[in-house]
């Protein structure tokens, strides 16, 4: 189990983290998901030992390892950049890991270890490793390649074959797919899924894309601003978003935020007028609902304007505006006959899937959208 | 309307001629001041041309024999041997020591690594007949501060210029000083452009004590940088020629004399344009011969392709 306590990391004036405690457990995938500058890559960094925290501590499996050196800690790192050694070809880069923890520094020697029987032996064992280890990620026959011989995914691989050979505590990922194209990242995303289950190790990943982050975890961290805003499961942070902020990150296509304003439990906004299951304290309320829970109905008045239609082939996205001007998207299922750009729809969603967000503080408000008594263009 | 203008000539032979206007001059100019003097030294190599006779003789490769063979010729090659032989380690092992200690400085005081790195550049700023000077002054024997420092401390003075087993070893010493700072820097820069990233995984492997990082990651991520530096100070100190020519003048009797030197007394105090122009040919073939090994043995080592 790793365990970071009330982390914080300054450089100079600035803070970069305030307060960061998360805990992961053994065997699981953790994914640190922010966009760039919100902490995570150095949160990670920590947890390796490539940088120390100003104050707070890191635990691994119960033992404080913050003013450890990183080669102490055992753990394995794969970098967005890969940081595979030029000078050697693919073997002694995934050797390399195994030569240093194993063998003292006569044994490692050029030349000199062809005479040590011990250097012999351990390097024997150390090629079968190796072997194995290429087996695995299928990368045997570039074993006597260079790095700058290898394409982008087989570097990746190597990496990875550097960070597995020596059975480590757990790995860090950082951002590892964002070098490669499309295609290749959504192959590699399997890979990594089917690596961790095989191994059972402990993974945890640094991404800024939510949807590797939604499709690989057991536990997501979301950062912002230096602060852990929200961790908990993928479906978690789908459904129970804890602020606007979240809300807005989550999601394949971006929620979409209607203000309202609202008086004990009524709410008024341009989709027309809501019941709350509960009354609500604050005079304004957002909320939001995904384009994927909205639907173009002819049974609600006419209240949007279709602008612009696009269409996937599996799906479509159409973008409506409202009465005052506000734009608003929905994800069309059915996409046999699509609306005519320029027409004017009525629009509905899924009432309980709906988050209602105090406008103020951007914070999630425990209640539920419980009926629509009166939709917009009817009032 | 706009109308498209055709070119007068066909877009080829319009290609051709701005590529010539391009490249011509600087070609011309390469072909009359380094080719065409180039091979007429070579040439002269092998007669007995002196300087404004009227006539010469084809003597075919007896200037070589004469430089090989001759007492004076063969001690001015064994010294700027034996000079490179001590300037190329000294100063490559010293300059990268210095580098790796200034980029260290460099990452907690700027200001503190700046005044190191300008005062090791110094000598190669400064005017080096100059600098020879107060090298002389520096090394008299009788009033030179070495001397008074090294008496101060109970250990003997040197005739440091005078000596004729002593004098290659002071001017190499001399050559390393005014060495190390140019190396320093290209040393300096090739540190800077090492990836961070590399350090890190480096650590995170477990090469992370001062030995095993400088051998996984600095040493072989600084193998074109090193070779460069090789090249370079070896082509230095080859043509090595102020400190001679100011301090010593190649003795005393030609224990101090080297390669450029020689080429210079034989060719433009004793006239002998033959002789010199051999000597400057062995002198080609030794920096020609560097360049290859550079070109076809190392480039390919240590830019890991």
């Amino acid at each position: 189990m790793i365990e970071l306590r009330n982390i914080k990391r300054q450089f100079g004036q600035t803070t970069v983290l305030e307060d960061i405690s998360l805990t992961v457990e053994n065997g699981s995938f953790t994914t640190l998901l922010g966009a760039s500058g919100s902490g995570k890559s150095t949160t990670l960094r920590i947890i390796a030992g490539l940088d120390t925290p100003t104050s707070g501590s890191v635990m691994i499996n119960g033992q404080d390892v913050t003013q450890a050196p990183a080669a102490a800690r055992n753990i394995a790192m794969v970098f967005q950049s890969y940081a595979l050694y030029p000078h050697m070809d693919v073997r002694g880069n995934i050797t390399l890991p195994l030569a240093m923890r194993n063998m003292n520094r006569l044994e490692r020697a050029p030349l000199l270890n062809k005479l040590l029987p011990s250097a012999r032996q351990k390097a024997q064992n150390h090629q079968e490793q190796v072997e194995s280890i290429a087996r695995m990620l299928e990368i045997e026959h570039l074993l006597a390649r260079k790095p700058s011989q290898l394409s982008g995914g087989q570097k990746q691989r190597v990496a990875m074959g550097r960070a597995l050979v020596r059975d480590p505590v757990a790995f860090l990922l950082d951002e590892p797919l964002s070098n490669l194209d499309a295609k290749l990242r959504g192959q590699m995303r399997g890979e990594l899924i089917d690596l961790h289950k095989r191994t059972g190790k402990t993974f945890i990943y640094v991404t800024h894309d939510q949807a590797e982050a939604m499709s690989m975890s057991d536990q997501i961290a979301i950062f912002m601003h230096g602060v852990i805003v929200q961790k908990g499961t993928p479906h978690d942070l789908y459904e129970r978003p804890a602020t606007k902020e979240v809300a807005a990150f989550i999601g394949d296509h971006p929620i979409n935020f209607i203000e309202c304003s609202v008086e004990g439990n009524v709410v008024r906004g341009p989709l027309g007028i809501f019941v709350l299951d509960e009354a609500v304290s604050c005079q304004n309320v957002v909320i939001g609902v995904r384009p994927e829970v909205m639907e173009l109905s002819s049974e609600t008045a006419v209240n949007g304007k279709v602008e612009r239609v696009e269409y996937f082939g599996s799906k479509a996205t159409a973008s409506l505006s409202l009465s005052n001007g506000q734009m608003i998207q929905v994800v069309l299922e059915d996409t046999s006959t699509l609306p005519e750009t320029g027409s004017a729809c009525g629009l509905s969603f899924e009432l309980s899937r709906a988050h209602v967000f105090d406008a103020q503080t951007g914070l999630r408000l425990d209640v539920k959208v419980a009926a629509c008594v009166q939709d917009a263009a009817a009032e | 309307m706009a109308t498209v203008t055709t070119p007068m000539l066909p877009r080829r032979v319009h290609n051709a001629l701005t590529d010539l206007a391009l490249v011509g001059p600087a070609t011309l100019a390469m072909l009359c001041l380094i080719f065409v003097p180039a091979v007429l030294v070579a040439v002269l190599s092998f007669t007995d041309y002196q300087f404004g006779a009227k006539a010469f003789n084809w003597i075919g490769l007896e200037n070589y024999v004469e430089l090989f063979t001759d007492r004076t010729g063969k001690r001015a090659v064994f010294n700027t041997l034996y000079y490179a032989a001590i300037v190329i380690p000294c100063s490559m092992i010293l300059s990268l020591l210095v580098a790796m200690g200034v980029h260290q400085v460099a990452s907690w005081n700027k200001t503190c690594a700046n005044i190191f790195r300008t005062s090791f550049f110094l000598p190669v700023a400064a005017t080096l007949v100059a600098m020879a000077t107060v090298w002389e002054m520096l090394l008299h024997p009788t009033l030179g501060l070495v001397n008074i420092v090294l008496d101060m401390i109970g250990i003997g003075g040197e005739r440091w210029l005078s000596d004729r087993k002593l004098v290659l070893t002071t001017l190499a010493a001399i050559g390393v000083w005014e060495t190390v700072g140019y190396n320093m820097v290209l040393f300096l820069a090739g540190l800077a452009s090492i990836p961070r990233h590399l350090y890190e995984a480096a650590e995170i492997d477990g090469a992370d004590r001062g030995w095993e990082r400088f051998w996984t990651v600095t040493w072989p991520m600084l193998g074109p940088t090193t070779l460069f530096v090789m090249v370079i100070t070896a082509t230095r100190s080859f043509r090595v020629f102020e400190t001679v020519a100011t301090l010593t003048k190649g003795g005393p009797a030609f224990a101090s004399d080297t390669l450029v030197y020689a080429m210079y007394r034989e060719g433009f105090i004793y006239f002998k344009a033959g002789y010199a122009s051999a000597i400057t040919m062995v002198f080609f073939i030794f920096v020609f011969a560097l360049t290859m090994l550079k070109v076809v043995v190392a480039e390919r080592k240590v830019h890991y392709r």
